[in-house]
């Protein structure tokens, strides 16, 4: 027993671990100024945990019918992990499941838990010793994301544990964490007496755990609601989401179910006195026959041997004693329900794909003709159906862009790019030197680029003026912030004089900025410092995009 | 302490009265000064410091300690105690090498000079066009000023005030950053450039570096505001760094061909002569850059540099 609560803190303090391993990566896993480029803040690249995830590796793999280059060791020892110890990964190392857990702790007391437990018991007695809760549902859901992916429609992000907990954090909690930061501490530090004191700690945490640029999302509630809607699913169920829904936890458990690390009861001491099933987070003990375990489910927590009140429990590679036995527990996947979640899958597919606009020139791994002209992709983009193939939804390049120009999509280039990366210059413009995004893309859908490349390989598109609204062209009144805002030399925008009527119709001669289309390099700094309100006068459009050839975008 | 607070610096002649007191006070000043008037090269030798310097020399740091003493040393702007704001260019996401922000050395220079004078705080801060870090710390300026002991802010749009800008005939009111208002002395050391709509950006120009709200406004009557903005803010001292000073795709730059190397320094209490002194290493006239007329003709200073005591060395 004492050997189990050993275990079981060791498991705590790994969880704990990995949490604040995550929790360092959002906080500094943002870019700083160093030299003439960028460079990451973090010690290890903020995509650590998608380089070892097998499911959004298989999606991507599957989906552009390539291996992602570079395979990671870390997914290769996740894997042998696996193999030997189980499903440990969900249960020693996943922050969701760590932050899932910490939420079952306050949601689910223990004495409810028991009395779920027992009633779950009773009912079992009476029928087929089954799982109360869909716990197949996962390895459904697992098949129907990859076999949506092997058709060419990659969106197992969505579900992704790791990519959701990013998406809630780096939307929702870092943008909140660092307009306390700058709110709270940041007016604190000009009061008249304990501003001294305040402002040298404002000053070094604003430096050291807040981004170059306060990120801030547009979907921050929506992605919020999801982190909270699957911590919150504990309520029902210790483990709910893990346990039913999680597609990584599907593909953890059916490696699990090979592995050599077991769970075994002494059946001569048991005294069928089910406290391990009523206590398993996972339900993966069967009631009444505490020898018969479903090795897919259980996370190797150690809880169960550490509340045997025989001391019946053990976890060994072999056998100890020849009645120490491990039974399997039987395995619900039907044919019905796998038939049925294929069928769902490839349903799926042209729904997900298909979209109001045209899908011109798709073929050819263009963008669509029809999307929106200003809709553009971060530097590096693959084109468009390459691009969406192996894109995760990891959300790493959005937490690392200095000027939180990255924002995830809602439906604007169809269902199937929800939540990828766009470029949306009038809120941050994209740095000229800073190649961070697609450093830290984890499947290649951002091709990796250098400071000095990016310009020709990078380019998002080209500005493009609104002279029906640009202040000199339009009301011959002088202006030239764009001008003077653009970063390359000579400047892609010059001011030339220029007759214009004004507002009362007179043509006055006024300097008035003028594009010179080829030395843009797209970043768009123009467009998110034009002073009018609302869209900028000069706007980056896809046209000339290096991601596309001319016929993509219609421009020659 | 008690904290002097000046929202206004427009109608009091404060260098003259400190003028006409260190001159009274005597032998101090005069002896400091006999040390550098030898050096002085066009100026005859006198008991009163110079209106304007202008020094060259290889070392940035040197040259401002040379002008700043040639006009009558650090002490006649700053008393002991005083909280100081030494207001550099940090515009722009590039190195000192760039020349589109101030000289790092000349920033670190006033502020180890502002101490030594007595000053009690000296804060730094600008109101960046990239991004605010890279900024502060590509531009080295950040590591500079806090190597010297300074206090450098990360400017804050939220704390800003409004404040109305007395005659002012483009812009009445407008937000600026509280702490640029709220001072003992406002240092002014912009770096000299070529802009697109003003010609040349300068000291009057870096005020836009103190202001929140739609800067770009500005723009739209660029030379009235920059002239009507000294009304609101008029900067004690004005140190120009010419050290390097970019002379085409301003103010942004970013091309080293566009950097030609003056290794000047302009020091001087009034914010137009210092911008006319600045004018002619461009080779332009003051007739070209409307902000310069405008501001002498409303009173904040001499755009004409032979009214005034000129000290040339190096």
């Amino acid at each position: 027993m004492r050997r189990f609560l050993r275990w079981q803190t060791a498991r705590r303090a790994t969880q704990i671990a990995f949490l604040a391993l995550f929790v360092y990566l959002v906080l500094r896993g943002h870019g700083m100024p160093e030299g003439t480029g960028w460079r990451l803040a973090s010690a290890i690249q903020p995509e650590f945990f998608f380089l070892g995830n097998p499911y959004t590796w298989l999606a991507a793999g599957l989906a552009s019918r390539a291996m992602i280059e570079a395979t990671p060791w870390i997914l290769l020892f996740l894997l042998l992990l696996t193999l030997v110890f189980g499903r440990v990964f969900c249960g020693w190392i996943c922050p969701l499941g760590t932050c899932i857990d910490a939420a079952g702790r306050v949601l689910r007391p223990h004495r409810l838990e028991i009395k779920a437990a027992r009633e779950r018991r009773d009912r079992a007695a009476e029928s087929v010793v089954k799982p109360a809760l869909g716990g197949h549902t996962k390895y459904y859901l697992l098949l129907a994301m990859l076999l949506m992916a092997a058709l060419g429609v990659n969106i197992a992000g969505w579900l992704d544990p790791l990519a959701i907990l990013t998406r809630g954090t780096l939307f929702a909690a870092a943008p909140a964490y660092e307009s306390l930061v700058e709110e709270g501490l940041g007016r604190a530090s000009h009061w008249p007496v304990l501003g001294g004191v305040v402002q040298p700690v404002y000053l070094w945490i604003e430096r050291q755990t807040t981004r170059p640029f306060p990120h801030a999302y547009g979907q921050a509630a929506i992605h919020a609601a999801i982190l909270i809607g699957v911590l919150a699913l504990s309520r029902l169920r210790r483990r709910y989401w893990c346990h039913v829904l999680c597609p990584l936890g599907a593909l953890y458990g059916l490696l699990s179910r090979l592995s050599l690390l077991r769970r075994r009861v002494n059946k001569a001491a048991c005294n069928d006195c089910s406290v391990c099933a009523l206590t398993c987070r996972m339900e993966a003990v069967e009631s009444g026959n505490a020898a018969a375990v479903d090795a897919g489910e259980c996370l190797r927590c150690m809880e169960c041997g550490g509340v045997c009140p025989k001391s019946g429990i053990q976890f060994t590679f072999l056998p100890p004693q020849p009645e120490s036995v491990a039974l399997p527990r039987e395995f619900h996947l039907t044919r019905r329900g796998l038939l049925g979640a294929a069928l769902a899958g490839a349903a799926c597919v042209p729904l997900v794909r298909l979209k109001p606009f045209s899908r011109m020139g798709e073929e050819e791994g263009l963008a669509p003709l029809g999307l929106d002209a200003y809709f553009l992709r971060p530097p590096g983009a693959l084109p468009e159906t390459d691009f969406l193939r192996l894109c995760v939804r990891c959300g790493q390049c959005f937490g690392v862009c200095p000027q939180n120009a990255l924002h995830p999509a809602l439906f604007q280039a169809g269902l199937d790019a929800l939540w990828t990366p766009t470029l949306v210059p009038r809120i941050g413009y994209c740095d000229p030197v800073c190649t961070l995004c697609s450093s830290v893309c984890p499947t290649g859908a951002l091709k990796p680029l250098t400071e000095l490349l990016k310009p020709k390989i990078g380019r998002p598109g080209t500005a493009a003026f609104d002279r029906s609204r640009c202040i000199p062209w339009a009301r011959g009144v002088p202006c030239g912030v764009c001008e003077e805002m653009c970063p390359v030399s000579p400047k892609a925008i010059e001011i030339r004089t220029v007759r214009v009527p004004n507002f009362e119709g007179q043509e006055v001669q006024v300097p008035a900025p003028v594009m010179v289309a080829d030395r843009c390099i797209g970043c768009g700094i123009c467009e998110n410092k034009c002073p009018l309100e609302g869209h900028s006068a000069v706007r980056v459009t896809r046209a000339g995009a290096s991601r596309d050839s001319a016929a993509a975008t219609g421009y020659g | 302490m008690k904290r002097k607070v000046i929202p206004y610096c427009f109608g009091r002649d404060v260098t003259r009265r400190e003028f006409l007191r260190r001159t009274g006070a005597g032998s101090a000043a005069l002896a400091a000064w006999a040390a550098v008037a030898p050096l002085a090269r066009g100026a005859e030798p006198t008991a009163s410091p110079a209106d304007l310097a202008v020094i060259r020399g290889d070392d940035p740091a040197a040259n401002v300690r040379a002008a700043i003493e040639a006009i009558g040393g650090m002490k006649r702007f700053v008393k002991k105690g005083d909280v100081v704001v030494v207001k550099p260019n940090i515009g722009w996401d590039r190195t000192p090498e760039q020349a589109a922000n101030t000289n790092p050395q000349v920033v670190g220079e006033l502020v180890a000079l502002a101490f030594a004078a007595g000053a009690s705080k000296v804060k730094v801060f600008d109101n960046t066009c990239n991004n605010p870090r890279a900024c502060y710390t590509r531009s080295g300026i950040e590591k500079a000023a806090v190597d010297a002991g300074a206090t450098v802010l990360p400017f804050d749009g939220k704390r800003c005030k409004n404040v109305p800008i007395p005659d002012g005939e483009f812009i009445k009111e407008w937000p600026v950053f509280v702490d640029a208002l709220e001072c003992d002395a406002y240092i002014n050391v912009p770096v000299a450039k070529v802009h697109g709509l003003s010609k040349l950006t300068l000291g009057l120009k870096n005020a836009m570096g103190i202001i929140g709200g739609n800067r770009g406004q500005w723009h739209q009557n660029i030379d009235v505001i920059l002239a009507d903005f000294l009304a609101v803010v008029k900067p004690k001292l004005t140190v120009i760094d010419a050290y390097r000073i970019l002379t085409a795709n301003g103010p942004s730059g970013g091309n080293l061909a566009d950097v030609r190397l003056m290794k000047t320094c302009i020091a001087t209490a009034d914010p137009v002569a210092a911008d006319a002194r600045a004018a002619a290493l461009f080779g332009k006239t003051i007739d070209e850059l409307g902000f310069i007329g405008r501001a002498a003709r409303k009173g904040f200073g001499t755009a004409d540099l032979s009214k005034i005591r000129v000290v040339e060395k190096g």
